[in-house]
């Protein structure tokens, strides 16, 4: 089916939630930006593909945030609610004596540097229309600890962990040109969304990018983590690096 | 007549208002570049307020977060003689957080409110909280609520009609108040005997952590520059 290019509607929003309602806003920005590097590279045969993690100086959208968010010792400016071993509580004539591991529910907020100044190559555009996020140990239960109360039976509890992103910043040339909110945090069925021309990203060749990925994250036992993603395309000459 | 949507398609018309009565205020009013986006919790001074109830933690979060409509419960905190005693019958009582308390919107900064979400409660072992509402308060009068009961423990967003959207101006003092229902649905185990000792192999507080997340969802309009610089990549000039 041909592409309607007779939408042209400035959107005066920010974002779609429904793939559906996001593709002519997505094909008017593609044919964009099309034209824009057609006009830049004239007489090189361009194509055009899905956006991967290398193409913006990442090895993987889904890195294993788990790990950082476990590392309780990797972020100094989180805190902890005490609760050490050693000591005890004596509540209505029952002492409860805290053992090992006595973990305790850590707090964190910090701010991941996950692109650093990664220079696009030559003849390469890169179009960033949306993003994608998935939160562990949430909705999920992700491990379970068991307690021995030392009254003759254990006790299985879950553990449940948390991540948030109140917010992502994108710079290029080293200035700060996109503060992304993933409004996705606020429905657990919900993991995407999909940038209008007003939020969307066109990055050209030669340019600088920086990511940050600001995050919350609460844990005990277990981890807490988030997979990211931007969802877009790459514009560049044929044989680059597809024939 | 319908107070809000769930369907961002079908709120999109009002969502667009919003922004083009920013648009206005900018054009109108603004003498230097401007840039319109997204409402972030940092925008309204969500986040020192994290645990309300039963620690008193010394630092802020440095982050700013919806997260912060959390509530942490003085008794989960004791979990152990909770649970292992009975005694954390449900209560169902209310809690109230304030997540935005009396915050002073900056000069040349406008906020635009379309919509209200949470994104469920959760916790462990029978101690999650539910959210049940919302209340925004402006100059000190309460201007809007929103019931968030629906759904449970699940998400849930709401897209305002075009009387529930609110513009928010310069020097307006903000609060916003999150109201967390306890369940009621305690598990009690064995009783220990007065006297006993008990020990204790995990930590106290592993059990006790129940969060409910709520928060606005909007647009900001401010000078450009200030938390970001406009680009619009889509006309032929540089950053």
């Amino acid at each position: 089916m041909a592409i309607d290019m007779t939408y042209t509607p400035e959107p005066e929003f920010t974002y779609f939630l429904d793939y559906k309602d996001a593709i002519p806003e997505i094909n008017w920005m593609i044919d964009r930006a099309y034209q824009i590097a057609k006009k830049s590279m004239p007489g090189k045969e361009l194509i055009i593909r899905e956006l991967i993690p290398e193409d913006i100086g990442m090895g993987e959208w889904k890195k294993n945030w788990n790990t950082y968010f476990n590392d309780l010792s990797n972020n100094p400016i989180g805190y902890t609610i005490p609760a050490p071993p050693g000591t005890s509580t004596v509540i209505n004539g029952i002492t409860y004596n805290i053992t090992y591991p006595a973990q305790l529910i850590n707090v964190h907020a910090t701010v991941f540097n996950v692109v650093n100044n990664y220079q696009v190559p030559r003849d390469t555009y890169i179009l960033i229309y949306g993003l994608d996020i998935i939160r562990y140990g949430r909705t999920n239960i992700i491990g379970n600890i068991v307690t021995n109360y030392n009254l003759g039976g254990n006790v299985t509890m879950p553990l449940y962990e948390y991540a948030d992103i109140p917010y992502i910043d994108v710079y290029l040339n080293g200035n700060r040109v996109r503060r992304y909110y993933p409004v996705v945090i606020a429905d657990f069925k919900r993991d995407s969304m999909y940038f209008t021309r007003k939020n969307a990203l066109l990055i050209r060749p030669g340019y600088t990018v920086s990511i940050d990925l600001a995050v919350i994250y609460i844990n005990n036992q277990g981890p807490a983590g988030i997979d990211f993603s931007f969802k877009g395309v790459v514009i560049e000459p044929k044989g680059k690096t597809l024939i | 007549m319908v107070v809000y949507f769930t369907s961002h398609s079908e709120a999109l018309p009002v969502i667009r208002k919003v922004y083009k009565t920013l648009e206005q205020i900018a054009k109108s009013t603004f003498k230097v570049p401007y840039v319109i986006r997204d409402l972030t919790p940092a925008d309204l001074g969500a986040g020192n307020n994290f645990f309300p109830e039963g620690t008193s933690p010394s630092t802020s979060l440095p982050i700013n977060s919806w997260s912060l409509a959390s509530y942490f419960s003085t008794e989960d905190f004791q979990y152990t003689s909770s649970i292992a005693m009975g005694l954390a019958q449900p209560t169902g009582n209310i809690f109230v957080n304030t997540v935005v308390n009396n915050y002073a919107i900056p000069s040349d900064t406008y906020i635009g409110i379309y919509g209200i979400a949470k994104n469920g409660s959760f916790g462990a072992y029978n101690t999650v909280y539910l959210i049940e509402k919302m209340k925004l308060y402006v100059g000190g009068s309460l201007v809007r609520t929103w019931d968030l009961s629906e759904n449970g423990y699940e998400g849930l967003i709401k897209f305002f009609t075009p009387d529930q959207a609110i513009i928010l101006t310069p020097g307006t003092n903000v609060t916003v108040e999150v109201y967390f229902k306890d369940p009621g649905s305690y598990t009690s185990f064995s009783t220990p005997v007065s006297g006993t000792t008990v020990d204790v192999n995990v930590g106290v507080n592993n059990i006790a952590l129940s969060f409910g997340i709520a928060g606005l969802l909007g647009f900001v309009l401010e000078p450009a520059g200030r938390t970001i610089f406009p680009y619009d990549p889509f006309k032929d000039r540089d950053v």
